[in-house]
């Protein structure tokens, strides 16, 4: 790991922090998006995703050739995927990258920005009026983020179960009788849109109505502004009452205010945190199918008949994250999706069909998981899962490295750089 | 990491769950019987811990496991060493963990590890909690 995580959720504070403020400046003193350099590639979608659009954003704006991602979260997940396939131009500010990882805001045309791509964390049946896949647009699945129930740092509360949300999110805290100690403060509760990506999760998780998810509690427009909202109760006290619900990225990039609570499935007797512990990053819970609540990122974009994006320029985005595009030199895709929160799918040992469906194994044909491990410093990560220079170092017999520097098997590049023990 | 050690927490799971419910057995299936503080941190290992057996039943908001056909699920239950079972009941019997290699989503969720671990008990903390969700308004 090139960044040590103390640095990276620092890093992921900051940003944050300046997103909220660039994106409340005075509009003069924002560059037009369509100034900014190298190729520009708009987008649309939730909040949730904002994170790992910092970490690849930053990277593709220092490439040689550089990318400029151009991202409107103002709306929703639901908004943003409608946007593409009505399609709809997205207008006023958006989010982008420079090399420095700061988020900052640019003024869209006056008549609007059509966008090629949308990114959320539900499949598009989830949002409301919508039966499947707008016919033309392609799915294409990136690294997976937890959802976490989360609470000021300051709270005592370490876990929470589906049926305390169901009671949570489903009655309010008006309601009398069906009030969960110490969550019995309606300001105090946060929640989202039902059409927002953790939102429409809450609701799917515990069965209770999207809408009536989002009439319960006090409303956030964005993953940051729950945190916001949360942190603020810190050494007031209202602490014990707080609580919401964010996308993994943005709660791991905020540790220092909010707690992740551990989070107990029906058919569980016990909470379990994404990580292996309160405090750790390794997401072996989300991993290993312990910790229920996870999705891989969507990405949405118009294909042709044989499911190819169309746009040149963003089938190379997404395909960063699918495998189907090269990264540009000095590009690491492994490195954005870690320094995001996210687990790239090749470190994943569970997957599943679909939003909350049933789990089954998974064995990624290039797997990473050794080297997850390594980079998320996994105090219980397998002995069989030690670094390498070539296949017999190996007792599984698998040098990789899915890189960059490497191919996906180190063992044919032996002896020129460190590759991790992978199952297979 | 819990500092519990293995025969303490069998102790208190024991000495609750017969506070909690009066039927010992119901500590391997329902979550209400799980009489812990809510503040404890436990970890879930398969050397016996307080977690409910394979077959803890799943809420109707859980897909059934059977409604993906798994690629890589092995057909024979395995240990988690990888040694075949012959019996699969077993997987389940010494600490109510699954020790197996996990099949269904219920084995995955209620796999023995070493993670962390901190219930929160339905029972305690919920108004009126019967097992059962009361309707909505």
């Amino acid at each position: 790991m090139s960044f040590p995580r103390a640095h990276r959720v620092f890093s992921a504070a900051v940003t944050a922090c300046a997103a909220l403020a660039a994106g409340r400046s005075a509009q003069a003193s924002n560059p037009n998006c369509s100034s900014l350099p190298g190729t520009i590639i708009y987008g649309a979608g939730g909040s949730a995703q904002q994170p790992l659009l910092a970490q690849i954003g930053t990277q593709l704006a220092l490439a040689s050739s550089p990318v400029s991602v151009v991202y409107s979260d103002s709306g929703s997940a639901c908004a943003g995927y409608n946007d593409l396939v009505t399609p709809t131009s997205i207008t006023g500010t958006a989010l982008y990258w420079d090399g420095s990882g700061a988020t900052l805001t640019c003024q869209l045309d006056p008549g609007g920005d059509p966008i090629t791509f949308a990114i959320m964390g539900n499949a598009p049946n989830l949002c409301s009026g919508v039966t499947g896949l707008a016919a033309g647009f392609g799915q294409f699945l990136g690294p997976v983020q937890p959802i976490d129930f989360v609470v000021p740092s300051s709270s005592n509360e370490q876990s929470i179960s589906t049926e305390a949300a169901y009671y949570i999110w489903g009655f309010g805290a008006s309601s009398s009788g069906n009030t969960v100690s110490p969550w019995g403060t309606t300001a105090d509760i946060f929640t989202r849109s039902a059409s927002s990506f953790v939102g429409l999760f809450v609701s799917l998780d515990t069965g209770v109505p999207a809408a009536t998810v989002a009439a319960h509690g006090t409303s956030e427009s964005t993953n940051s502004a729950t945190v916001t909202a949360l942190s603020a109760l810190n050494g007031t006290a209202n602490a014990q009452a707080g609580i919401g619900f964010v996308s993994g990225e943005v709660a791991d990039g905020n540790r220092s205010s909010i707690k992740v609570l551990a989070y107990q499935h029906t058919g569980q007797s016990c909470g379990y945190w994404p990580d292996s512990t309160i405090d750790a990053f390794d997401k072996v819970n989300v991993r290993s199918g312990q910790y229920w609540l996870w999705s891989p990122v969507h990405f949405y974009a118009a294909v042709n008949a044989s499911n190819v994006i169309t746009d040149a320029n963003t089938a190379n985005f997404i395909g960063l994250f699918t495998g189907t595009s090269t990264p540009p030199a000095g590009v690491d895709v492994f490195e954005a999706e870690t320094g995001a929160f996210t687990v790239p799918s090749c470190a994943m040992q569970v997957w599943r069909n679909g939003d909350l469906a049933a789990l089954y194994s998974n064995a990624p044909a290039n797997p990473c998981s050794c080297k997850f491990d390594f980079a998320e410093n996994n105090a219980n990560k397998p002995s069989t899962c030690t670094t390498c220079t070539q296949d017999s170092d190996c007792t599984t017999k698998d040098c990789r490295n899915i890189g960059p520097p490497l191919g996906a098997d180190a063992g044919a590049d032996a002896g020129s750089n460190v590759g991790y023990c992978e199952v297979n | 990491m819990s500092t519990s050690t293995k025969s303490r927490r069998l102790v208190a799971l024991f000495l609750g769950t017969l506070a909690a419910s009066g039927a010992l057995v119901a500590a391997c299936s329902n979550d209400n019987a799980n009489p812990q503080p809510t503040t404890p941190v436990y970890t879930v290992d398969d050397s016996g811990s307080p977690t409910p057996s394979a077959d803890a039943g799943q809420d109707a908001g859980t897909p059934a496991p059977d409604d993906a056909a798994p690629p890589n699920v092995d057909a024979q239950p395995t240990q988690l060493d990888g040694a075949p079972v012959l019996d699969a009941a077993s997987c389940a019997a010494d600490g109510g963990c699954w020790s197996c290699t996990p099949e269904t989503t219920s084995e995955f969720l209620n796999q023995c590890s070493g993670s962390q671990c901190s219930p929160f008990v339905n029972a305690q903390r919920l108004p009126n909690y019967d097992g059962g969700l009361p309707p909505l308004n």
